[in-house]
């Protein structure tokens, strides 16, 4: 598995926010993506995970283009799981049919009970994503990012909302997941956690 | 020295800044979804009382002299009140309200004000009729059940965690559950105003006496015009699901499924076309030979399906534009119904033709995916 981000421009409204970004991410590691707030981490991962089209340059999956044509798109796309910044997946749904959602969208299955357990997506199965607090919203997402299960993980700040508990168990489980041959996009305020993931740090500059 | 008037109690103050908080909390919602409902009994109105042939006395002599149509028009009614009594109470607003020192009786002179305020309908059709007393029944009981209805507690359901063998399968319940979580109250008024659609075509066949092709164009016109009351407030929520879930389905890489998703819809219009129709033909079976009943059997599912056909292109349409807009999907619905009924109107039969495939056309002229 390689994920490449070739010279990528994105845009939100009116500003090039990310300008000509070059990365690669090859199975078994973790990439940190570390910068100041508003420098682009966001806007760059939601142009990964095929949510906000590039201006111009390729992502690729295995030279699958995420934003090419909709066989590759697929077949790219099936292979990754996203956790986005506000964890806002659709509130009408339940943790449960969420997580359905991701497996059936992969043609994949249901997280392992390991990645249950260590998440606490048993408590969340019957749970609508509108009760919940951002750290069990967080949860829900990462339980989707998990079914399949993918190959590459995109987190926008999966620490973020999480308690002690919960965040040495997603550090392990990240960790094993690298060990696995699966790799890891994600960015995050904390160089901590980074550190404690063993994470390539890439520094984003404004 | 200018007199100082008499200062009203800080209790007093503190009351009437509550009613005043909780009116603006709770009644516009329910005021909206009532209005709503007004608008679509006045558009199926149109199209059966007055001068296309059914009087207004006869409408109440219906209801009083025929226990069976009253019961069921009755409890259309209160189908289609009920969202709007029911958010009388559940107002999400007025939940932090109730944590506060309250007066006593204003809620509830308000909420009952409202409750015979929706029933106007009724009452003008009454009084138009020349029938006073029972508008101030039908009025008082109206208002009376729809209290009582909205205050039941319904059984808390915890919902299971399903398994989705295919992506389509998958889409079309995520897409389901989002209507009928986020409005499941337009989903009971639409299935009001389907059956309701039924019946004032049937009314409008018995009331006019119509015969052989008569029964089927001028009663699939009746029922298209009161399938646009049911059908556009389902149509703005899928689009509402639509754009909320686009996020996820780019990530989740749910592509290449919009001309599946779009046959489902239009299958859906025709399915509810037929219901209507069977209320339609419920309501006239005496009068609907078999010849008849066939050719609007084949109006409805033509018709049905394009109105599907259409909705699952104005919700792409809508989509495209990257916001929700209610009143030109309305529009379009009311041309789509109107232009169908006059095809009918015009061509008879020969429009089953230009209708089915006007229908195939808007399905497959979808693309397959939106990126």
């Amino acid at each position: 598995m390689r994920l490449t981000i070739d010279r990528v421009v994105l845009r939100r409204g009116n500003r090039n926010v990310i300008n000509g970004a070059s990365y690669q991410v090859a199975a078994g590691e973790i990439v940190a993506l570390v910068g100041a707030n508003g420098c682009g981490k966001s806007t760059l991962l939601a142009g990964v995970a095929g949510v906000l089209a590039p201006i111009s340059g390729q992502i690729t999956v295995d030279e699958l283009d995420v934003w090419g044509k909709p066989a590759a798109q697929y077949a790219a796309r099936a292979r990754f799981g996203y956790v986005p910044e506000n964890a806002d997946a659709p509130g009408f749904l339940t943790g449960g049919e969420l997580v359905a959602l991701a497996a059936a969208a992969r043609r994949g299955m249901a997280p392992t009970p390991a990645i249950i357990d260590a998440l606490g997506l048993g408590e969340l199965a019957p749970v609508r994503i509108d009760r919940m607090s951002l750290g069990q919203r967080r949860r829900a997402c990462l339980g989707a990012a998990f079914a399949g299960p993918p190959q590459l993980l995109i987190l926008d700040e999966p620490d973020n909302g999480l308690d002690v508990a919960r965040l040495q168990a997603l550090t392990s489980l990240l960790r094993t997941f690298a060990a696995g041959g699966g790799a890891v996009l994600l960015a995050s305020h904390d160089r901590d956690f980074a550190t404690q993931l063993d994470a390539r740090i890439q520094l984003l500059a404004s | 020295m200018a007199s100082v008037g008499p200062r009203s109690s800080p209790a007093t103050d503190g009351n009437r800044l509550w009613s005043k908080t909780w009116r603006r909390a709770v009644l516009p919602g329910p005021v909206r979804r009532a209005v709503a409902v007004w608008l679509g009994v006045f558009i199926v109105a149109g199209t059966t009382i007055g001068g296309n042939g059914l009087a207004p006395s006869a409408l109440v002599a219906l209801v009083f002299g025929h226990p069976v149509v009253g019961a069921v028009l009755a409890a259309i009614w209160l189908l289609l009140l009920w969202p709007a009594a029911r958010e009388l109470r559940t107002a999400a607003g007025a939940q932090y309200l109730r944590s506060l020192p309250a007066p006593r009786y204003a809620p509830r002179v308000w909420t009952l004000a409202l409750l015979l305020f929706m029933q106007l309908p009724i009452a003008v059709l009454c009084i138009v009729a020349g029938a006073y007393a029972h508008a101030a029944l039908l009025t008082v009981a109206g208002a009376a059940l729809l209290g009582i209805t909205a205050t039941l507690q319904l059984p808390a359901r915890t919902p299971a965690t399903p398994v989705w063998r295919s992506r389509v399968r998958a889409q079309l319940a995520i897409w389901a559950r989002g209507v009928w979580r986020n409005s499941g109250a337009s989903l009971l008024r639409s299935a009001g105003f389907v059956a309701l659609a039924g019946l004032a075509a049937g009314g409008f066949i018995r009331a006019n006496q119509l015969r052989g092709n008569e029964v089927s164009t001028f009663g699939a016109t009746v029922l298209y015009a009161g399938l646009v009351p049911a059908l556009a407030p389902l149509l703005a929520e899928l689009v509402n699901v639509r754009m909320r879930m686009r996020a996820w389905d780019a990530a989740l890489g749910m592509i290449g499924l919009q001309r599946q998703i779009a046959w489902v819809v239009a299958c859906s219009g025709l399915v509810t076309s037929l219901v209507a129709l069977a209320a339609m033909i419920a309501f006239t079976v005496a009068g609907v030979e078999f010849l008849d009943g066939a050719r609007l059997f084949g109006f409805a599912c033509a018709g049905g399906a394009l109105v599907g056909a259409l909705m699952a292109r104005g919700s792409l349409w809508a989509m495209q534009r990257e916001r929700s807009v209610f009143s030109n999907l309305v529009v379009a619905l009311v041309i789509v119904t109107l232009a169908t009924g006059i095809t009918i109107g015009l061509l008879a039969e020969t429009s089953l033709l230009p209708l089915g495939a006007a229908a195939v056309w808007a399905v497959t002229s979808t693309p397959r995916s939106q990126t």
